[in-house]
């Protein structure tokens, strides 16, 4: 398969369409599960709301650079900003669950997410701006009977 | 009872899109810089309820955190923010959510979150918000205690 390749204007009203075109890609893959293609979406959000973020300090002119590709077993999404650029190992994850703070840390958390819902995400990051590439396998991840457990336990 | 709604949209499109989760994109043409979320208030048993509906990421933001706020001063007994009408919840979502329990917590009114779809409760799990949130599976049982 070819490759699809989005651009979009880097306002948040796009961040649906984002993971819409994303979710379909994946879904022309059989074997991707429905849970798998949920992660994916979610990290997209993280990676294109990172890169609006990124954009607010421009003149708003550039846009977005979203790229598919679908290969054996796996999809392949890479998110293209040319906003300032970041230090992806300076920032501080949030505190630990039991952590008195842990209710003020109400941001932080896009990259760690983006890290534990695919199967490989790396960040390419400049002054002219940041290349998220994430990769998720259809074989791996979350097994088919590994539900979320219940959240009134 | 009485219900408040906030919404930019003026129709229930949010509520249908959140219907069509991943199986609708294959066959629905989306609809783009139309809002993806409403937030819904009701007073129920002496709590407030707060139903978050669509889709929760940093496009909604504008929209749920100002209704939270709002929902928070009201003199309501007990917060239960029910997340039941999510199809999806990013980080910029979860940030908005926290910010509100904590401040109703602040206030000190005791604050449930009520989570359902898969794709949201493993966000609360992924990020270990769900031991720090008190989060039930229904709503009933929210504003039952």
């Amino acid at each position: 398969m070819g490759e699809i390749r989005l651009e979009i204007p880097a306002r948040p009203e796009y961040l649906s369409l984002a993971r819409q075109v994303v979710a379909t890609a994946a879904a022309i893959e059989p074997s991707m599960r429905d849970e798998r293609i949920d992660d994916l979406r979610v990290a997209v959000s993280e990676a294109t709301t990172n890169a609006i973020e990124a954009h607010a300090v421009l003149d708003g002119a550039d846009r977005i650079v979203i790229r598919c590709n679908l290969g054996d077993d796996r999809i392949e999404v890479e998110v293209v900003d040319r906003g300032g650029g970041f230090d992806p190992d300076a920032l501080a994850g949030p505190p630990d669950a039991g952590a008195p703070d842990r209710l003020e840390w109400e941001r932080g958390l896009g990259i760690p997410l983006m890290r534990e819902l695919t199967d490989e995400t790396e960040i390419h990051t400049s002054e002219g701006g940041t290349a998220v590439r994430l990769v998720v396998y259809a074989s791996s991840g979350r097994a088919a009977g590994d539900a979320p457990d219940d959240p009134t336990i | 009872m009485w219900t408040k709604l906030w919404t930019t949209a003026g129709d229930n499109r949010a509520r249908e899109r959140a219907k069509l989760g991943v199986a609708g994109v294959r066959g629905r043409s989306p609809r783009v810089e139309e809002p993806v979320v409403e937030v819904h208030l009701n007073r129920r048993e002496g709590c407030t309820v707060v139903g978050i509906v669509g889709e929760l990421d940093l496009a909604g933001v504008p929209v749920v955190r100002p209704a939270l706020l709002d929902a928070l001063r009201e003199d309501g007994g007990d917060v239960v923010i029910d997340l039941t009408g999510l199809d999806l919840i990013d980080s910029a979502g979860l940030g908005v959510v926290l910010g509100a329990v904590r401040r109703a917590r602040e206030a000190g009114r005791p604050a449930k979150v009520v989570v359902r779809a898969p794709q949201v409760v493993r966000m609360f799990q992924v990020t270990g918000l769900d031991r720090v949130l008190d989060l039930r599976g229904d709503v009933e049982e929210a504003v039952g205690g």
